[in-house]
């Protein structure tokens, strides 16, 4: 049970990192961007591929995060002047041509096998049977870090500039603001927040195949946001913590459900469906979103 | 004779063959009040953001402060000291009235990211400092009480007095009103009038569209009249509405001459 725990933790953890990204991008930036997951798939490809030939793991993980963080301004730069249907459509575009590149150049990431048995940080000094408790507070710390980091971010100058892009980005530019700009920081951060969850699920899995970044893990942070509440750093971490306790608690009920396993799990994304459409007519902001900022729709 | 701050010379512009402004030449002396009139669909909101930088003119040169704009970037323009409004005002709804002002404010250190972790206290300091200019300015629009309110809460009107008092917080040489005075009521109006005044006292400069002729009259220092994208005439108020071309031009439209 406390193994059960400790995974639901963890999980929810690595989840709240992703949306931390995603809440940046969309919460506070307004972009629509569907294509989250492919700085994810950077993020723990690097990691594990540099950490396998040796490189510190700690500079495995840094590196991925950057190489996220260059990707995101390389993808920014031509996409973010467009209209934001267009950038929903270009982004997740990219990350499944990320998640082609991985599945096709086998020479690198060993194709739809996959690569196991990589080295994780501390990994011989904390016994493997302790290890998830281990990754469990290591995770903690770092969306504790996050979140202060998160709040800092749009409490300031800097933020305010952001929520005034999400608003109406035509003002923003007639007080002087650049826009373009600012949205590429903020896709650069987000991204890079997502290779960190990258990094840390390849830990926690000690196995990554392509199959492992489906844009589906991108909606699931929409769904995090949506349910939590999009511009609330709490509502990520609640969304994250109700997404996963929901995730993990279907696998209690199956015993009882006179169901095949596959019938359970499409049911869990009917379920997860219908939850969000009576969310969004009772609440559409969210748990903890902010009501008056919805009905100030202009 | 004062110096020029915004030169406009044969500027044209046309959308799919049909030319919206056609060699439109102004000039507005620094510290005048200088109206931009004319009927509806005459060209004045498309010469009005080709200033602005919203949009780019097909010929023609823009100079501001003696330096060339064309196709610099509309943020640009704006920290250059250009600053406009818009027709319908556009407050940022889901930010407070004082976020709408703090953000307006230019040249601030903690909009650079590495600031926010490298210069806390500069940061901080200069927040304070923002904090009280807008509040003060907030005070000076009547709209103190309201600073905390989100702006999608405030009455037309006063969305207006926010946008003014918003694009006061960027220290503007120069301001670029988008009918400032359409659908506000006779008291606010007269309240706008009067800020409008002690900022020209105070240095700046105004180009202003606006439909209602008697606003026109009282406030302008001098005025250009367009009429099928081109500047018809221009003169001071009184001249200019004696003209009966321009009455014509006007005619079917709006007169509000009374």
């Amino acid at each position: 049970m406390i193994d059960y725990l400790v995974t639901i933790i963890l999980m929810a953890g690595i989840y709240a990192i992703f949306s931390f990204g995603l809440q940046l991008e969309w919460g506070f930036t307004g972009l629509l961007n569907f294509g989250h997951v492919g700085f994810m798939a950077i993020g723990a490809y690097t990691t594990v591929l540099l950490g396998t030939s040796g490189v510190p793991l700690f500079l495995a993980v840094l590196t991925g995060v950057l190489l996220a963080g260059i990707m995101g301004a390389l993808l920014g730069v031509p996409t973010l002047r467009l209209r934001e249907d267009y950038l929903a459509i270009t982004t997740i575009g990219f990350s499944e041509i990320v998640r082609f590149i991985l599945h096709n150049e086998a020479w690198l990431t060993n194709g739809s096998i996959g690569i196991g048995g990589f080295p994780r940080p501390f990994g011989d000094l904390v016994d493997a049977r302790d290890y998830e408790l281990f990754l469990m507070v290591v995770v903690l710390i770092v969306v504790f870090g996050l979140f202060l980091f998160q709040e800092h971010l749009i409490r300031s100058p800097w933020g305010r500039a952001l929520k005034s892009i999400r608003d109406d980005e035509g003002v923003s530019a007639s007080l002087g603001k650049n826009v373009f700009s600012y949205k590429v920081q903020s896709l650069v951060l987000g991204s890079m927040m997502a290779a960190l969850a990258g990094s840390i699920l390849a830990f926690y899995m000690q196995f990554i195949n392509p199959t492992t970044f489906m844009p589906i893990e991108t909606f699931y942070a929409w769904i995090i946001i949506m349910a939590g509440g999009s511009g609330s750093n709490r509502g990520v971490l609640l969304g994250a913590i109700l997404f996963q306790l929901f995730f993990s608690g279907t696998r209690f009920i199956q015993g009882y459900l006179p169901l095949e396993p596959t019938q359970v799990g499409a049911l869990r994304v009917v379920v997860i469906g219908l939850a969000l459409i009576i969310l969004m007519i009772y609440r559409p902001q969210g748990i903890l979103g902010n009501k008056e900022e919805l009905s100030l729709e202009s | 004779m004062r110096a020029e701050i915004l030169k406009v010379e044969g500027v044209s512009k046309s959308f799919g063959g049909m030319a919206a402004v056609s060699d439109c030449t102004l000039a507005v002396e620094e510290g005048e009040i200088a109206g931009l009139i004319g009927p509806n669909g005459a060209g004045k909101s498309t010469l009005f953001e080709m200033i602005t930088g919203d949009l780019i003119p097909d010929s023609g040169e823009i100079q501001f402060h003696g330096k060339s704009i064309l196709g610099v970037p509309s943020f640009r323009i704006a920290r250059m000291g250009l600053v406009r409004t818009f027709q319908i005002p556009r407050a940022l709804n889901k930010m407070t009235v004082l976020e709408n002002m703090m953000l307006a404010s230019q040249n601030q250190r903690g909009e650079k990211i590495w600031n926010l972790f490298l210069r806390r206290g500069t940061v901080r300091r200069e927040e304070e400092r923002t904090r009280e200019r807008a509040l003060e300015l907030l005070e000076l629009f009547s709209l103190g009480t309201m600073a905390d309110e989100y702006a999608g809460a405030l009455s037309g009107g006063q969305k207006k007095l926010l946008a003014m008092a918003r694009t006061l917080m960027a220290s503007p040489k120069m301001l670029l009103l988008d009918e400032p005075f359409a659908g506000v009521n006779p008291t606010l109006s007269k309240r706008l009038l009067g800020h409008i005044r002690e900022l020209r006292d105070g240095g700046v400069t105004f180009l202003v569209i606006e439909h209602g002729i008697p606003y026109v009259r009282e406030l302008c220092d001098s005025v250009y009249v367009m009429n099928r994208g081109e500047i018809m005439t221009s003169g001071p108020p009184g001249e200019v509405m004696a003209d009966g071309r321009v009455l014509e031009a006007y005619l079917g439209g709006e007169i509000d001459a009374h």
